[in-house]
């Protein structure tokens, strides 16, 4: 167990160095939230002058926004243990309150999207692998091929374009309908399910195909290890090959493939949520870059690196309890 | 098993039946008369990333936009192009020696269904002050004294055209009842207005008991992330002008989504930017796209503080280089229009401020490269054997154009410059940084070329912004003194003794001398008049129109939906604006109990073939 | 390697019919890139009177906001697209095998540093990092744009061949050449490497199509300089402007990069099948 002991050890130093290196990171990209926000509030005509706008920025600043990097750098980090993540510049909220309203949404999308990509992916991509050299493999590939190649907010706009406006079937925006009061009610949960369904269709039409080419290069890699050769030899079925020997043995990259994409799952696509104005947590990582909201960034950021590392953690675990030739760590 | 197969065949009529029931109930218990729907006016409004937004308009967080107009009123609204304000929430408003007495209507309520008074005006300046708005850090004003319940007085220390023009169109949205708290710590301890601010911050007003609540028209009904409703109320001083119920504004997160709206007929009121051609194919689908005049100006901004920039001549050059017919076109958006005269004013000033024959006696820069090259030779500058131009030592003149990526209008803005500069051999280099670099490099003077807009809501207030740099970043530093006519001139005092001017005559000659000015200095290009461009449905057809009262003001943003309700407020005839909501088809009962009938029928005819034997 | 496995590796790719396609794409790719702009001119004035013409004999895809054929935009953007986003494939995909395969065959310290490297350039935001090496190396050139591009990528895939190369090494005929007393860098690459090839092979036209995409983004940063030709920008300007797949007249001006970015990648799919049949020549049944 002490190699357990260690990598847990590893994973909370890696956390930590990551907060260090992102804290410093942000603040060497060029420009700065004072800057920007008194731009916007100019070009806006909110404020009329330069010397309005800059008193008004002011207030939203955190106070130490002047003090040496170091001494910013300790007040957050022990702002961190006492659980404080600071507030967003650009809406005064407290970053944890922003991350735990709408992380929910991104999370309940995301690990539907995963979910359906990887089962539909991994299933086709073994077909694929048992049909190969069919007419319907090389076909398939091909469309598979194509719908990688489309970009999942190009694949939003296509979807919003086709279903909910020239085919009004789904509603256009927003997590829930906006009439009806949230709660328990079924009429709530109806709406949120309807008005999920196409940021998930999103991600799927354009993930799965990931995973079933994945899939069917390794099935595709282990058909012709002597193994395989000495059973069908044997005289085993294909299919039976596939599914005891093939799928047995690929399905462990993909499975950590899998855990590493739910590390990665928290951050949510700022594109696809912005068209369907998804009230997830996407959608504040490009804006938040954008305004140079340094609260905001770093508290996104940490979060992003704990559920990965974690996401790691969790993979190497169960990668020595689903394989047992393997060891980690000598 | 018999009763089993019966059953079998019985089951579908039975199912039938009961998904028919609800309508033969609707046919006979019927409808006596005609159900009014509430008519719902439906706009796009921009969107922004913050959680799902708050009214507190002191806050700075609280980015309210469109929604602010209908939920609050101005004193008294400035009418564009002239000197005339529209009241409002005041009647009356005149000077007494260097106070401005204001008198407020006495029937107002506030929409949680506390009196307006005066203290109400009094605490919304407070709050002015306590963030310090310009109307308090520029020393405009620098007092305002309640007189009576219904009267308020402000002592005009600046320019009185300024003072005016801030003190009336302020938007009363700052009840004392509210902000007390924030106001009373401040008149008791002015010298903690910054924590104060911080704390104006926190408060994050959601419903209309929290303290969301204005004078105006409609009030606070509902928000969350991607809706805002608003619903008419009641109490409003001229409810019974208003014909809309519901306002419910819809987060447009980008342009393809809003036209997205726009397509689907979902909104009736949005700000699209979709070139010229599209709005012909979509008149038909029951959508007008509608341009109202605005004051913006857009200008090419040199950098003072650059040598070559610094030089009057190396301007004018690069004024005679430039085909600002082609630099519109590229944007290739039907509400930009070029710049004729070339004067800090937009178009839509110069109308009622200048005459013909003076506009004739400006110099109109018109596209003359050759020009240009001998004013380039006049300054020692040379073409290398590559064509480019340089300096007398030989190094290449190189100018970087920075602009704002996610703008792609000024994206192909300033790639046609490059390509219009390169023709004359200055190499220009469009760079495209994201929004906090670029405010960073403007405010630090690290650049040689970007682009602005400004509006302004009278010729004194664009000449100002365009001059004295408040409108564009300081960055800029154009001179304060300059050199005209042979003498020295001092643009700051300038502008003081042009404010303390108040006839339009005496106006129009510092008008005139401003624009001479400029024409000649150019203190940066200004190459556009941009309109705003929105379309609307036909259910609310607006005439487009230049009448005054139609006029949006500086940015032309949610003013446009407030002046929907002018006449609301004011009496004015409704079906001059074409507001007829076309009212929702309703069945009549006589349909329902026919289509009962034949419903019924059918499904015994169905009944009976089903269970005959075979 | 010598010169008669690179004959028939050759030859295998010309006797699979799907492979020699995509080898076929691939290289009229490269050679658009490399030639094109010496046969087809660019002329970047703005010709109001052909805004988003539509395809004809004379503008085989169009034209675009200003009149500009789309071909020739196509045919130049190509050299800096290519480059960058095949630089960038290369640098993930080799960086990210050596450090996989290395990581998780020698175990141990060295799997340790190499582990936690990996963790800690994975959780680094990637768009931060991007902006800020653009702002420290400030260059215009396509190959560093590149090396830029690849900072993030490389570590997802050494995470997934690390997990391979835990279970392959404990394969029989691995242990039969350890017991042999081959060198360990010899059985990590001649042995292992080979097993993981098509899933390499696979994940370099994903880590350039990724490419691809990302340096859409990185327009917007300011990392790519503006420029008309280059696929990225035409496909948002395309967007913002003309509104893509909403308006009828400007539909092609939006399709004709996206068809090339599919196109680049269905060359690239293609010929993975040739690198499978090399790899793995016992498959052909």
């Amino acid at each position: 167990m002490k190699w357990l002991y260690r990598r847990v050890l590893l994973a909370l130093l890696s956390v930590f160095f990551t907060v260090v290196l992102t804290f410093f990171l942000i603040r060497l990209m060029p420009g700065n939230p004072m800057d920007v926000y008194v731009q916007i509030l100019i070009r806006s005509g909110r404020a009329r002058t330069r010397e309005e706008a800059i008193e008004r920025a002011k207030s939203l600043m955190p106070l130490n926004m002047n003090d040496p990097l170091w001494k910013q750098l300790i007040d957050y980090i022990a702002g961190l243990l006492r659980g404080d993540l600071g507030r967003s510049i650009s809406s005064f909220t407290p970053v944890s309150e922003i991350i735990v309203k709408s992380l929910p949404w991104t999370v309940f999308v995301s690990s539907i999207a995963l979910a359906l990509s990887f089962s539909i992916g991994t299933i086709l991509g073994l077909v694929l692998a048992y049909k190969r050299g069919t007419v319907f493999e090389g076909f398939s590939v091909t469309v598979l091929t194509f719908l990688g190649a489309i970009p999942n907010y190009i694949m939003a706009l296509i979807l919003f374009y086709i279903l909910t406006i020239v085919y009004p079937i789904f509603p256009m925006r927003g997590a829930y309908d906006s009439t009806i009061a949230p709660g328990l009610s079924l009429d709530f949960i109806l709406s949120v399910l309807k008005h999920a369904m196409l940021p998930i269709a999103s991600y799927v039409l354009t993930d799965f195909s990931g995973w079933a080419l994945g899939i069917r290069a390794m099935a595709t890699t282990i058909l012709g290890e002597d193994y395989v050769t000495v059973a069908k030899a044997r005289g085993l079925r294909e299919s039976k090959i596939i599914t005891n020997y093939v799928g047995r043995n690929s399905i462990l990259p993909q499975f950590t493939g899998l855990i590493l994409s739910i590390g990665f799952m928290f951050g949510g696509s700022p594109l696809v949520e912005s068209i369907f104005t998804y009230p997830g947590i996407g959608r504040f990582f490009a804006a938040a870059v954008s305004a140079r909201d340094y609260p905001l960034l770093q508290g996104l950021f940490l979060m992003l690196s704990i559920t990965v590392i974690v996401a790691n953690l969790i993979a190497d675990l169960l990668y020595t309890q689903i394989d047992p030739r393997v060891k980690v760590g000598d | 098993m018999q009763n089993f197969n019966k059953t079998k065949r019985l089951a579908p009529l039975f199912i039938l039946v009961l998904f028919l029931a609800p309508l033969l109930l609707q046919g006979i218990i019927g409808q006596s008369e005609e159900i009014r729907r509430p008519v719902i006016f439906v706009y796009s409004m921009e969107a922004n990333f913050q959680p799902e937004g708050h009214f507190n308009p002191y806050s700075e967080t609280g980015f309210i936009g469109h929604a602010g107009v209908n939920m609050y009123d101005q004193l008294a609204p400035h009418i564009l192009g002239t000197s005339q304000y529209f009241p409002e929430l005041a009647t009356n408003w005149t000077y007494d020696g260097d106070w401005l007495v204001v008198k407020l209507r006495n029937d107002v309520t506030w929409h949680d269904g506390q009196p307006f008074t005066s203290k109400d005006v009094w605490s919304t300046f407070m709050l002015h002050k306590i963030r310090g708005y310009s109307e308090w850090s520029s020393n405009v004003i620098d007092d305002v004294q309640i007189v009576d319940d219904y009267t308020i007085k402000f002592h005009v220390v600046g320019l009185k055209d300024l003072a005016q023009n801030y003190i009336l169109s302020a938007y009363i949205n700052g009840p004392y009842h509210v902000f007390k708290k924030y106001v009373d710590e401040y008149v008791a301890n002015p010298e903690n207005a910054e924590a104060i601010g911080v704390e104006l911050n926190k408060f994050t007003p959601r419903t209309v008991s929290e303290g969301a609540v204005g004078t105006g028209p409609f009030m606070l009904e509902n928000m969350t992330e991607s809706d805002l409703w608003l619903k008419k109320f009641d109490k409003f001083y001229a409810a019974d002008k208003i014909v809309i119920d519901y306002i419910h504004g819809i987060k447009e997160p980008s342009n393809e989504v809003g036209w997205g709206y726009f397509f689907s007929n979902t909104a009736d009121w949005g700000e699209p930017f979709s070139p010229a051609s599209v709005a012909d194919a979509l008149t038909a689908q029951g959508v007008k796209v509608l341009y109202a005049k605005s004051t913006r100006h857009d200008f090419i901004i040199f950098n003072w503080k650059r040598p070559l920039l610094a030089n009057k001549l190396f301007r004018q050059a690069l004024a005679y280089s430039i085909n600002r017919t082609e630099l519109i076109s590229a944007i290739n958006y039907p509400c930009w229009h070029e710049e004729k005269w070339v004067t800090p004013y937009s178009d839509f000033y110069i109308v009622n401020w200048l005459d013909q024959s003076f506009l004739d006696s400006l110099n109109k820069y018109e596209y003359n490269p050759e020009k240009a090259k001998a004013i380039f030779a006049q300054l020692g500058l040379t073409y290398n054997n590559k064509g480019q131009l340089c300096y007398a030592n030989g190094t290449v003149i190189t100018l970087y154009a920075k602009f704002p990526a996610p703008w792609t209008d000024i994206a192909l803005l300033m790639q046609n410059l490059a390509t219009q500069l390169n023709r004359v051999g200055i190499t220009v280099i469009p760079l495209a940084l994201d929004w906090a670099t670029v405010a960073t490099a403007e405010t630090n003077g690290d650049f040689d070329i970007v682009w602005d807009a400004i509006g302004g809501d009278h010729p004194f207030l664009q000449g100002f912004d365009a001059t004295a740099g408040y409108g564009f970043p300081t960055y800029a530093s154009f001179p304060k003194v300059i050199e005209w006519q042979g003498k020295e001139l001092n643009l700051t005092q300038f502008f003081i003794d042009w404010g303390k001017v108040k006839s339009v005559e005496e106006q129009k000659v510092y008008v005139r001398e401003l624009a001479q000015i400029y024409n000649d200095y150019l203190f940066a290009l200004p190459f556009a008049d941009v309109d705003a461009q929105f379309y609307g449905s036909q259910r609310f057809v607006y005439p487009p129109s230049y009448d005054p009262a139609w006029m949006c003001t500086d940015y032309a943003r949610g003013i446009i939906v407030a002046q929907l309700f002018f006449p609301g407020k004011f009496g004015l005839n409704m079906s001059y604006w074409g507001i007829k909501p076309t009212p929702p088809p309703t069945t009549p009962t006589e349909t329902y109990i026919i289509a009962g009938l034949v419903v019924v029928v059918i499904v015994l005819i169905i009944a009976i073939f089903l269970t005959r034997k075979k | 390697m010598n010169i008669n496995d690179v004959k028939n590796s050759l030859r295998i790719i010309v006797e699979n019919k799907r492979a020699l396609l995509g080898s076929i794409i691939l290289l009229s790719f490269i050679l658009m890139a490399l030639l094109g702009p010496l046969v087809v001119p660019l002329d970047l004035n703005p010709k109001f009177d052909q805004v988003y013409a539509p395809p004809s004999l004379e503008h085989p895809l169009g034209c675009d906001y200003i009149g500009v054929d789309i071909l020739s935009e196509i045919i130049w953007g190509s050299r800096d697209v290519l480059v960058i986003v095949f630089i960038a494939g290369v640098i993930t995909v080799v960086i990210g095998s050596i450090v996989g395969l290395i990581s998780g065959y020698f175990g141990g310290i060295v799997d340790l540093i190499l582990n936690t490297l990996v963790d800690i350039v994975l959780t680094i935001p990637g768009l931060p990092l991007v902006i800020v090496l653009a702002g420290l190396i400030q260059t215009r050139d396509p190959i560093s744009i590149g090396l830029i591009l690849s900072a993030n990528s490389w570590a997802w895939l050494a995470r997934a061949i690390r997990s391979q190369v835990l279970s392959i090494r404990e394969r029989d005929f691995i242990e039969a050449s350890r017991a042999m007393g081959i060198g360990k860098l010899n059985i990590v690459f001649g042995d292992v490497l080979p097993i993981l090839m098509p899933y390499i092979g696979i994940n370099f036209l994903f880590a350039v199509v990724q490419a691809l995409y990302a340096s859409v983004a990185l327009f917007f940063i300011g990392v790519l300089p503006f420029s008309t030709v280059h696929w990225g920008t035409m496909l948002n300007i395309a967007m913002q402007v003309s509104g893509a797949i909403f308006v009828p007249f400007a539909r092609h001006y939006v399709i004709a990069p996206i068809i090339f970015i599919v196109l680049l990648q269905v060359g690239l799919v293609l010929f993975s099948y040739g690198i499978e049949d090399i790899f793995n020549p016992r498959l052909k049944s």
